[in-house]
Parts: structure tokens; sequence; C-alpha cells
């Protein structure tokens, strides 16, 4: 009994909630273009709790490489996907970025977390491959991590936090207390810390106040809920802001079991950067009144391409296009100029053709991907989402601000 | 008042979930000797089947209630036909290999999950009776948490009655105790087995239910609250039923208050009592217990 007691502490340790699935490789829009198709490796993030956001990554990517291919595709070439499941594990991320360079595969994008592509880059450098974040977004990578092998495409925490700062410098200038309710580890800390930073610079004053922080993988967080709203002030609804630092199925979980305590209006305002609308879409009426900032908002921009996207996407998947979708979609539209401009698919040249600045179309307008660190400056939108039991989704998106990367993009840090 | 009440009534409805997924651990193990590392995808599949029985619609209370329970019997049947058809297989394996298989059909039951609802959480919305409140000295507590205490009670007692004061119980221990003695003296074991696995697989299909509402459904559910439920299985002692009571709630308490007064704590207490358990009392807190143990 002893024994099985302790085998069984033992297997309890060291479980981990993983499916184990992986994505079997895909070939759309295998066409007859002159030479080889191009082969861009697809390493996201497709089975999990987060698995919506490298699905919808991929599925905004085929659209790009449907539309690529329709125009005649890159350089002539036809251009295909290879997609694999990192899992949301750094190990199996390097280990796909290993598997695609043996088959010649070695422009890849995708990549869930920081934790990811902090993982790839090292090998990319080793190996000879570029890694593309569609939505990794520490800054190491563009700092004291740069390697020229790395290509950000989204935009990173400084410009999340930036543009928090700018939309609150807009929208809610008086507020100046904030209190944050977070997941517990680096990136969580790490946005409260830069929120707190750019916010006092633009609004000259910033006071933190209730901090409640969760471990990743709690689910209750009733008793979180209880800690953050015990002896909060009574005007709270008037004059105090919310930031959520997490994601995910935890702003969910806090939703819906916030909701007998009447959380959210608890606040003057809350806000999160993260695809909201997909949660919203889950959520339904449960949904959170916040206000969010992140790469896109399907009805946002008014450009040719964007209709043509979400028309696209529409007709592929009977669904609109979420930020990870769009994410996933300017990857394969930054290789097609990046190739275009570098005349080749050659690693080197490409880094050469990064190394001067790539600039290309998307559906939010033109982007520039800058020289220096290899950062896109991406136009980031913040849109006001709200329940409402009148719609059949019981939400809607009331409106939104397009905020331009001048205002929050960072200076060039790259130490090398 | 408040810092001690909510914390109080937050604890104990956790510790009540807690038991419903724990108790059917513990109730398997008592009788069938099985370590069902499984367990948790049917909890899982009962907040999924409590999502797609209602249609994903706001339903009044009592309609929510009746298919949370709804969801649970269809749980039991899934699991009464994977007795039948692959746990029956089991049984003579040794417990470390039992261990590992059902390991195996917690990662099937999350990839059939994952298959037949996709990879987008699914969110059963609550009951708009049970998002009001009531006061306890002075203090808003969501009614929901009691709606939970009372399940918790409801189906604890429930099972003290069937175990004890019917003759199902009567044979379900017999078979407990020596199931070849029971065997011989012309019981069905087999049918008591997928019996009993049926009523432990209906608890955690009604605890998934209850849950539902409380969370986004999602395939990683099923490991979620595994973990938890051996822990709190292994802190009452194996197959102690009024042993996963007690845990269930002292789990739930102690979590509960470590979240408000230390949170540095509150993500591994669970794990440190557990280890201290298996190093100096490694039958449980309240003794683990090979056959079905009633306290």
């Amino acid at each position: 009994m002893k024994r099985l007691l302790l085998s069984l502490g033992l297997v309890i340790a060291l479980l981990a909630p993983a499916c184990a699935q992986t994505g079997g490789p895909t070939t759309p829009g295998q066409g007859t273009g002159g030479g080889e198709p191009i082969v861009l490796g697809a390493i996201d993030t497709i089975s999990g709790p987060n698995a919506q956001v490298g699905t919808d990554g991929v599925n905004g990517a085929r659209i790009a490489v449907q539309q690529i291919n329709e125009r005649g595709g890159i350089l002539g070439r036809q251009v295909r996907l290879e997609v694999r499941d990192e899992q949301l594990k750094p190990d199996v991320t390097v280990q796909a970025l290993r598997e695609l360079n043996s088959q010649g595969v070695r422009l890849t994008f995708g990549y869930t977390s920081s934790a990811d592509c902090l993982a790839a880059i090292p090998v990319a450098a080793e190996i000879g491959s570029i890694v593309m974040g569609s939505h990794c977004a520490a800054m190491p990578q563009t700092t004291d991590r740069y390697d020229p092998h790395f290509v950000r495409t989204a935009a990173n925490d400084a410009m999340y936090q930036g543009a928090q700062a700018e939309f609150v410098r807009q929208r809610f200038p008086t507020i100046r207390d904030w209190d944050v309710f977070g997941y517990d580890y680096v990136t969580g800390r790490d946005q409260w810390a830069k929120f707190q930073e750019e916010t006092r610079k633009a609004l000259g004053a910033f006071n933190p106040g209730r901090e409640v922080w969760v471990s990743l993988t709690e689910t209750d967080y009733r008793s979180f809920i209880t800690r953050m709203l015990s002896d909060l002030p009574a005007d709270s609804a008037q004059n105090r802001g919310l930031f959520l630092a997490m994601f995910g199925a935890g702003v969910e979980n806090l939703a819906k079991q916030g909701k007998p305590f009447d959380f959210f209006k608890k606040w003057r305002v809350a806000v999160v950067n993260m695809a909201m609308e997909r949660l919203a879409q889950t959520l339904r009426a449960d949904t959170p009144d916040l206000w969010n900032v992140y790469d896109y908002y399907y009805a946002a921009y008014d450009t040719p391409m964007n209709k043509e996207f979400v028309d696209a996407y529409r007709r592929a998947y009977n669904d609109f296009p979420s930020a990870w979708s769009y994410q996933g979609y300017i990857s394969v539209w930054a290789y097609k100029a990046a190739i275009e401009k570098a005349g080749s698919t050659d690693v080197n040249a490409l880094i050469r053709a990064f190394d001067s600045g790539v600039t290309f179309e998307s559906p939010s307008g033109p982007i520039s991907i800058r020289g220096e660190d290899h950062q896109a400056a991406a136009r980031l939108v913040a849109y006001h989402i709200t329940p409402d039991a009148s719609t059949p989704e019981g939400w809607r998106v009331t409106e939104f601000v397009v905020l331009q990367p001048d205002r929050y993009m960072p200076p060039v840090n790259v130490r090398r | 008042m408040q810092g001690i009440v909510l914390p109080a009534v937050n604890g104990l409805a956790q510790g009540m979930l807690l038991f419903l997924a724990a108790s059917g651990l513990s109730l398997v193990f008592g009788v069938m000797g099985i370590l069902n590392f499984a367990h948790g995808a049917y909890f899982m599949f009962g907040a999924y089947l409590t999502y797609t029985l209602a249609g994903g619609q706001q339903l009044p209370a009592w309609q929510l209630i009746a298919v949370i329970v709804l969801a649970g019997l269809l749980t039991a049947l899934i699991g009464m036909a994977t007795e039948v058809l692959i746990f029956r297989r089991m049984y003579q394996l040794d417990e470390i290999n039992t261990l590992l298989a059902t390991y195996a059909l917690l990662l099937v039951g999350s990839g059939l999950a994952r298959q037949i609802w996709g990879v987008q959480p699914v969110s059963q919305p609550q009951s708009e009776a049970f998002f009001s409140t009531f006061a306890i000295a002075g203090v808003t507590v969501p009614i929901y948490d009691l709606v939970l205490l009372a399940a918790g009670l409801l189906f604890a007692v429930g099972l003290w009655w069937l175990l004890y004061r019917t003759d199902f119980g009567r044979t379900v221990r017999a078979v407990a105790y020596d199931r070849w003695m029971a065997s011989a003296l012309g019981i069905d074991v087999n049918r008591v087995f997928t019996l009993m696995f049926g009523v432990g697989i209906f608890l955690a299909g009604v605890g998934g239910g209850l849950y539902a509402p409380l969370v986004s459904a999602n395939p990683d559910l099923a490991f979620t609250f595994i973990i938890q439920a051996f822990a709190v299985v292994i802190i009452g002692g194996i197959g102690n039923l009024p042993g996963t009571f007690g845990a269930s709630v002292l789990v739930g308490l102690l979590g509960s208050f470590l979240i408000v007064y230390a949170p540095g704590l509150s993500a591994f207490s669970l794990y440190i009592i557990m280890v201290a358990v298996l190093l100096f009392r490694p039958g449980g807190l309240f003794g683990a217990r090979r056959t079905l143990s009633l306290g």
C-alpha cells in the first residue's frame, strides 16, 4: 500500500495537463507556378487549452496562402503550408523547427508564447531558419536576446502597454488609481509593470492599488474575487480602473464567477490585451464589459484588403477572423514582401532584406518591419465589448479606436 | 466578518465540488481496487454534457438542476459501458499498470472531447436565480455556493444511505470485503462492479455539471480536477469515504483562507499537505482502506 501511495503521489506530481496531438501537414494551394512551391512552416499551438490561438492563426495563414496563390504566388512560385503543433511547449517547438528544417522548410511563423519564441531563436540561428513571431510579445526577442533570425509581425509588450496607456490618456485621463487581476507568471507581472510605467508617463501620475495574482492552472477564482473586492472603496465604479494581466480561460472564469458579485461593474473601466471577441463567442451573455487593446478587430478597418480577408475567412470557416487569425494572415504577407525584396527564399538573403526594413500591405494598412530590431510597427485597436441580451450573440462591440504605432512604438533597444 | 464568512463559504463550496469529484475515485478504489485516473475525463464529460443538454442556453434553476442530474446519469452510462468494455480487463493488472492504463484513458477522453466539442471552450450560462446573493452576518454571498454546499451534503448522505441502509449497499460491502467469497455465495460480482462504477461516475458527472456554470469547459478540465481529487483522496485515505469528505472540506477551506490571508502559499499548499501525508502518514489523515470503508 505504501509503495502504491508513493507511486501515485509521484505520478500526480509529474502529471502535466497535456493532450498530445499533432496536427498533420496541410497542402492548401499546391499549384503549378514556375518552380518548386515555397513552403512556409506554421508552428503554432493547435491543441490544449490555448488551441484556439494556433487554430485561428493557421486558418488566417491558409487564407493568405490561398489569396497569394490565386494571384500567381511569390516570384512566380506557389506557396504551401506545413503545419506543426507546438502544444505550447518550448521543447516541442524546437523539435518542430528542427524537423521542418531537416525537410528544407526554413521559413517559419506562428509561435504562440514568448517561451516558444525564446526557445526557437537560438536553434534557428544554429540551423539556419527564420522564426517569425506571429503572436509572441515579450521584449527580449527584439532587445537583449535579439538575433537576426527572428522577425516579429505581432506587437510586443511595450507596444501593447504603450497603446493601453495611450488609450487611457485619450478616453479615461482622470483615472489614476488602478488595480490588477492577473496570471502569476513573468508575462503577467511584466505587463502590469509596463502598464504602470507607460500610464505614468502618459498621465503624469499612476497609483497602483490592489494586486491579485492567480496561478495559470487555477480555475476556481471565487476566493480571489472575494479578496479583490474586500475593502474596495465605495466609489471605485466612478474613479478606479482594473487592469487584467491575463487571457483566455482566465478571463472567462473571472467573468462567470464574478458575475454574482457584479465584479466588472466595480470599476469605471476594465482593460485587457487579448482576442476578446473569441472569448465573447464562448461567454455570450456572460461577456464582461471590457475595453480590449489588441492587434485587430475585423470591423475596425475599411480597407479593400480587410474586406477581402474577412469575406474569404467567412466563406472558408463560417466565422469572422479573430486577432489571432489576422496575426497568422499578416505573417504570410510579410514573408511574401520579404522574399520579393530579397528576390530569393535564401535565409541569408531574407535576413538582409529584413535588416534594411520590409513594408507589406495588411488589412489594417501598410505595416513596416524595422530593420534594426525586426519589429513590426503593428497597428493596434482598442474596442469596447459589452454584454447585450438583445443581440443573437449576447454581446456587441459598441465602439473602437484605432491607435497609431507612432504613439507607442518603443525606440530600438537592441543589445548585440 | 467578511474576511471570515466569504472564504469559509467559498471554501466549503469548493470542498463539496472536490468531494463529488473525489468520492467516486475513493469508491471505485474501495470496491474494485482500481486507481482510476480516467475519472477526470468523466468529470469533464459531465460539464460538456450539461452544456450540450442545455443547448448552451440560460435555463431556469430547476431545469438546470434537472439537466445536471441527467448529464450525471448519461456520464454514468458512459462509465458503465467503459467498465464493461475496458476496465473489466484491468482487474488482473497490478495497481501501477492500472494507474498508467487509466491515465491513457484520461488522455483518450480529453482527445475525444476535443473532437466532439472542438478546441474553442464552451460556456454554460448560469441560471438567473443562481446569480442572486444572500447575506450571512451582513456579508453578501452568492446563492450558488449554497447550492454547491447542499448538493455536496445531499450526495454524501445519499451515498451513506445507499451503502449502509440498503440491500445493495450490503452486497457492495460484501464484495468489497471479499469478492471471491461473495462470488461463491452467488453474488454477481461483475454486476456489482458495473453498478458501483456507475455510481462513482455519476458523482463525477454531477460534479462536472455543477462546475459548468462557473467555468468555461475545455478538454483540459479533465486534468484540472483529477489532480486535486487524487490529492484529496490521498489526504483523506484511499478508499475511506468519510476521510474523503473530511479532506475535501479541509482542502477547500484551507485553500480559500490561504488565498485571502497568504496568497503566496495558496497555489501549492495542497501539494505540501499531500507530500507531508505521504511521508508521515501514508495511509492518509483518516486512514486508508483497501476495501470500502464508511469510517
